[in-house]
C-alpha cells in the first residue's frame, strides 16, 4: 500500500510532470492577465511604450541596409511621381478651372456669412509630420507606430490626418515611437456630423470592416454619399475635418468609408489642436 | 538550473526573431503569432526544461506589447499550444502521423471560432469571416513544410534528452 503510494507522489513529482504542473500554472495567469486587462493600468502602458521603443530601436538597426535600398528606390520612384504631376498640373491649369473659382467664391461668401452671424473664429493650429514605422492597420486592433522625438512635442490624443482626412489619435507617446490608434480600431470613437446638416453621431471602429456611426437621431434623412466631418465635440478632433462618405444605411447603422487609406501613405500629420485650445 | 545550450538557445532567437517579426512584416493572410505557435508545436522540446515555460510566457507578453493586443492573450496561445503538445507526448503520439495534425487542425479552428465569436457578442461586430479564416488556414498548410523542416534540424543536430 504504502509503496504505490510512493509511486504515485514520485510521478507527480517526476521533472516532466512538474515542468507540465508550471505551465498550466502560466498559462491560467496568462488568462487572468488577459481577462483582467491590466493594459488599461499606467504600469502596463509605460511597458508597453518603452519596450516598443527599445525593439523598434534594434529592428531598426537590423533593418537599416534593407532601407537605404528601399528608400533610394523610393526617391527615384517619387521624382518620376513629381514629373508626372507637373505635366498634369500644366495640362489642368488649374487657375483657369471653374472648379477653383466655384472654391473661390465658396470661401468668400462663408466668410460673409460668418461675419453677418458674428461667429467666433476657431482656433488656428499647425502641425508636425511624422514617419510611420509599423503599420498594424490590417489587424483587429488597427493602430501604426510612427516616429517620435523631443524636438517634435507629440502628446497623447493628438489628432493624426493623412493629406485628404483624418487618420486616428495619439494614443501613446515615448521618447522614439508613439502608437496611433487609427479610426478602424474597435475602441475608436469619433463624433461626427453627417451631410451638410451637420447630423450629429458617433463613429465606432469595426476592426478589418468600415466603421459604422451610431446614435443618429435623423438617421433617416442621410443618404448615400452623404459626407462624414468630425464635429469637434469632446476637444480632442478640430471640427470640419473629413472623415469619409457614408457607404451603406441598414436601419440604424450607417456604415461609412473611409476617405484615406493608411497602407498607401509613408507619413502623416499631427495636428497641435488641443495644445492650440489649452493656450487660449 | 536554466538550459542555456545552443540548441536551445537558437530555438528561443527563433521565437524571438519571429515574433519580433511583427514590426516589419504586416499582412492579413499570414498571421505570424499563429506561425509561431506552430514551430511551438511542432519543436520537440526536453520535457524536463521549465525555463521555456517562463521564455514562452515572456515572448507572448512581448507579442501583445508590440501589437498592442490586450496582456496574456499571446502568452496564453504559446503555453496553450505547449500544452497540447505536451499531453500529446504523455498519451504517446507519435510525431510522424497525421494524428497531431488533426489535432493541431481542430484546436487552431477552436482558436478561429473563440475569437469570431468572442468579438461578436463583446463588441457587437464580426470580423470578416473568410479573410480571417484564411490566414488560420494557411497557419494549417503550413504545418508539413515546418515540421519537415523542423524535425530534420533536430534529428541532425540536436540531442533531446
Amino acid at each position: 500500500m504504502r509503496l504505490s503510494r510512493n509511486l504515485r507522489v514520485q510521478k507527480i513529482l517526476n521533472p516532466s510532470s512538474r515542468v507540465f504542473i508550471f505551465a498550466i500554472i502560466l498559462f491560467a495567469f496568462s488568462v487572468i492577465l488577459f481577462i483582467g486587462r491590466f493594459e488599461l493600468t499606467q504600469t502596463a502602458k509605460n511597458l508597453r511604450s518603452q519596450v516598443t521603443s527599445i525593439s523598434y530601436s534594434i529592428s531598426y538597426i537590423v533593418s537599416m541596409p534593407s532601407n537605404l535600398i528601399n528608400s533610394g528606390i523610393q526617391s527615384i520612384i517619387d521624382l518620376k511621381e513629381i514629373y508626372q504631376q507637373l505635366e498634369n498640373y500644366r495640362k489642368n491649369q488649374l487657375t483657369n478651372s471653374s472648379s477653383f473659382q466655384d472654391i473661390v467664391s465658396m470661401k468668400l461668401k462663408i466668410a460673409q456669412y460668418e461675419e453677418l452671424l458674428n461667429l467666433t473664429a476657431d482656433s488656428e493650429y499647425d502641425f508636425v509630420t511624422s514617419r510611420i514605422v509599423a503599420d498594424f492597420s490590417d489587424k483587429f486592433i488597427g493602430t501604426i507606430l510612427i516616429k517620435s522625438n523631443e524636438t517634435e512635442k507629440l502628446f497623447v490624443d493628438m489628432p493624426a490626418t493623412g493629406p485628404t482626412g483624418i487618420l486616428g489619435r495619439v494614443s501613446s507617446v515615448d521618447n522614439k515611437i508613439a502608437r496611433v490608434l487609427l479610426l478602424n480600431n474597435i475602441n475608436s470613437r469619433l463624433p461626427v456630423s453627417i451631410s451638410e446638416n451637420a447630423y450629429q453621431g458617433i463613429m465606432i471602429g469595426q476592426g478589418q470592416k468600415n466603421p459604422i456611426v451610431e446614435y443618429v437621431r435623423e438617421y433617416k434623412n442621410i443618404n448615400v454619399g452623404d459626407i462624414v466631418s468630425t464635429s469637434g465635440k469632446g476637444g480632442i478632433f478640430p471640427p470640419y475635418l473629413v472623415v469619409g462618405q457614408v457607404a451603406s444605411i441598414d436601419g440604424e447603422r450607417i456604415e461609412v468609408e473611409l476617405i484615406e487609406d493608411i497602407s498607401q501613405l509613408t507619413h502623416i500629420r499631427l495636428l497641435n489642436y488641443k495644445f492650440n485650445q489649452n493656450n487660449e | 538550473m536554466i538550459d542555456l545550450k545552443i540548441g536551445n538557445l537558437l530555438i528561443y532567437l527563433i521565437l524571438f526573431f519571429t515574433t519580433s517579426s511583427n514590426l516589419v512584416f504586416s499582412s492579413t493572410y499570414f498571421d505570424l503569432t499563429l506561425i509561431s505557435c506552430l514551430i511551438i508545436y511542432v519543436l520537440r522540446w526536453n520535457e524536463a526544461n521549465w525555463f521555456i515555460c517562463i521564455i514562452l510566457f515572456m515572448l507572448g507578453i512581448y507579442n501583445d506589447i508590440l501589437i498592442s493586443t490586450p496582456f496574456g492573450y499571446t502568452s496564453s496561445l504559446f503555453l496553450f499550444f505547449y500544452l497540447i503538445d505536451r499531453v500529446g507526448n504523455f498519451f504517446s503520439i507519435p510525431s510522424n502521423t497525421n494524428i497531431k495534425f488533426i489535432i493541431f487542425s481542430l484546436f487552431v479552428l477552436i482558436l478561429f471560432s473563440i475569437n469570431y465569436f468572442t468579438i461578436y457578442f463583446i463588441y457587437s461586430t464580426s470580423m470578416p469571416f473568410f479573410v480571417n479564416l484564411a490566414s488560420y488556414m494557411a497557419v494549417i498548410l503550413l504545418y508539413y513544410p515546418l515540421n519537415f523542416i523542423i524535425g530534420s534540424i533536430q534529428n541532425k543536430y540536436v540531442r533531446v534528452k
